[in-house]
């Protein structure tokens, strides 16, 4: 019996269906989560017998066929790449991307990262970095001194200093997009990483076209909408109950056969 | 576990074809135990049948299936006058239902819903056009419309769609256009088939054609960005057709055996005279 199995497949996607769904909840205040969605599809179908065929010598071919599916399959985790509302925080550091992008992060390793998780900080040399400590390209060190720093929506950094009238230019943000913004790799700690399904990555001033605008003394909240997540769980779970009843049914099956003698 | 019962699957069924035989000359005593058994066979496939019905309960796209019946003359030696009175049960195809299912919102700008007859056109790895009413698109590395697995979403010149995000938001009108900053940039294909019954599934919620159904371009049809097409599965219907489907097969079990019990009496009672 084919049933068992095939249910046996519906309950694998939906419990992996409520994991996913579970992660959106776990992170909905997380800085600039963003949910994801499980996309199901259906398994490969075995012909038992084959449309076209011919069905008899006077050349009369199978109409319709027999074709069983096996069951159903995760195509993929898919990221949803929408803007989350901006929160204001006063905190100086605090940059929410408003539009397409993310900035770049070098991580210790060499590598490049990719985060919209703006929760900046100044290092103890005056770089600014993330909460992890790793520097946000391309590098921008905030003098002695400096009694405020403000960042335009361009993203340009200027730190205004003691004894100056004039603020000074201390750096420019650059801002990173993608062809697929679905296909980075999400390495945790609020970072991605490009992959072959990403694109290369495309680097650019905020604000030019194409690219999100920076906002200074806002974070980007998740884009996890609680009322949603929840009806899916609730549909997850009731679609995980049906596929167990089709196990039990093809047991009671079973047993009726096995008690014939 | 699952391999004997692949086994018994097959036992039976040669039990079943060896009945029906049209070269066997007497009639077996035991027809009622076999015409029950053609019953148990097809009652089997259908419950995979639901089973798979109610597992892709969620997959967007997905048409309910069900199996379609005949009865299958049994052939027997004698010649009769009429129509012959022992009828054995046999699948004979399997009917989709292509009716659309609910429109679910999903605000993503390249999920596109299908209203109307018609699939979108994508082209598998290995060049084969294939056909799917599952419009959950997405970008590829290298700029392409494409399905989550990397099948290429085709335009109806039968090329691939590019699109550069950068340019600005895409977007879909109902007549299949894609515009990005008022330019139509491409055309999303869909096409129709006059005869639905010859497509056969290939998995991933995609259709192959035969070169007997020809493909024709669909123009009796809406698309709906931002929606998805959720399977057209009535999660009531399956679960009590599950049910009949087991207390079928249970009754038939019943009646197997009180065959067999017939017969045993039989024996007693002739073998005592």
């Amino acid at each position: 019996m084919r049933s068992l199995t095939t249910a046996a497949t519906g309950m694998q996607a939906q419990q992996m269906n409520v994991e996913v769904i579970s992660n959106n909840i776990a992170n909905m205040n997380t800085t600039a989560f963003q949910r994801q969605r499980a996309e199901f599809q259906d398994l490969i179908y075995q012909s038992v017998e084959r449309m076209g065929a011919s069905s008899s010598d006077a050349g009369t071919i199978v109409p319709t066929g027999v074709q069983v599916g096996l069951g159903v399959q995760a195509a993929s985790v898919y990221r949803i790449t929408e803007q989350g509302s901006l929160n204001q925080t006063g905190n100086r550091y605090d940059l929410a991307i408003s539009g397409r992008g993310y900035f770049r992060i070098q991580l210790p390793s060499g590598e490049d990262a990719y985060t919209r998780a703006g929760n900046f900080a100044i290092s103890p040399d005056g770089q600014i970095v993330t909460t992890d400590g790793y520097t946000v390209a391309p590098g921008i060190a905030i003098p002695q001194g400096t009694r405020d720093v403000a960042i335009n929506q361009q993203g340009q950094v200027q730190a205004i200093i003691d004894g100056d009238p004039d603020p000074q230019i201390v750096g420019q943000l650059e801002l990173s997009t993608f062809f697929n913004e679905a296909g980075l790799e999400a390495r945790g700690d609020n970072l991605f990483t490009e992959t072959a399904a990403s694109g290369a990555a495309t680097s650019g001033t905020p604000g030019s076209t194409g690219f999100g605008v920076v906002r200074q003394g806002f974070v980007e909240s998740s884009n996890v909408n609680a009322v949603s997540e929840i009806t899916a769980l609730i549909q997850a779970q009731r679609a995980y109950e049906m596929n167990a009843r089709v196990i039990s049914a093809s047991d009671e099956m079973l047993a009726a056969s096995s008690n014939l003698r | 576990m699952a391999r004997w019962m692949q086994r018994v699957e097959q036992a039976l069924r040669k039990t079943v074809l060896k009945h029906i035989d049209p070269e066997r000359t007497e009639r077996a005593m035991d027809n009622a135990l076999m015409i029950g058994l053609s019953r148990q066979l097809t009652l089997r496939r259908e419950m995979d049948i639901t089973a798979n019905n109610i597992a892709n309960a969620n997959t967007p796209g997905f048409h309910v299936e069900s199996l379609l019946l005949r009865s299958e003359a049994a052939h027997t030696a004698t010649s009769q006058d009429g129509p012959r009175d022992l009828q054995y049960v046999d699948a004979w195809g399997i009917g989709r239902d292509f009716r659309e299912g609910t429109l679910e919102f999903t605000g993503r700008q390249l999920d596109v819903a299908l209203e109307g007859d018609g699939f979108f056109q994508v082209e598998a790895a290995n060049g084969e056009a294939l056909y799917t009413r599952d419009g959950r698109f997405t970008i590829d590395g290298q700029g392409r419309l494409a399905a989550p697995d990397g099948a290429l979403v085709l335009d109806d010149l039968g090329a691939p769609i590019l699109i550069d995000l950068a340019q600005g938001p895409v977007m879909i009108s109902e007549d299949g256009a894609l515009v990005q900053n008022n330019a139509e940039i491409a055309r999303l294909a869909v096409y129709t088939f006059e005869n639905l019954g010859a497509l056969s599934k290939t998995g991933s919620g995609r259709y192959a054609a035969p070169e007997e159904a020809p493909a024709d371009l669909a123009a009796d049809f809406q698309l709906r960005q931002g929606y998805v097409e959720s399977s057209n599965v009535q999660p009531i219907l399956e679960l009590t057709r599950m049910i009949e489907t087991m207390r079928a097969y249970e009754s038939v079990s019943r009646f197997i055996s009180q065959g067999e019990e017939l017969s045993r009496k039989a024996i007693e009672r002739l073998g005592r005279v």
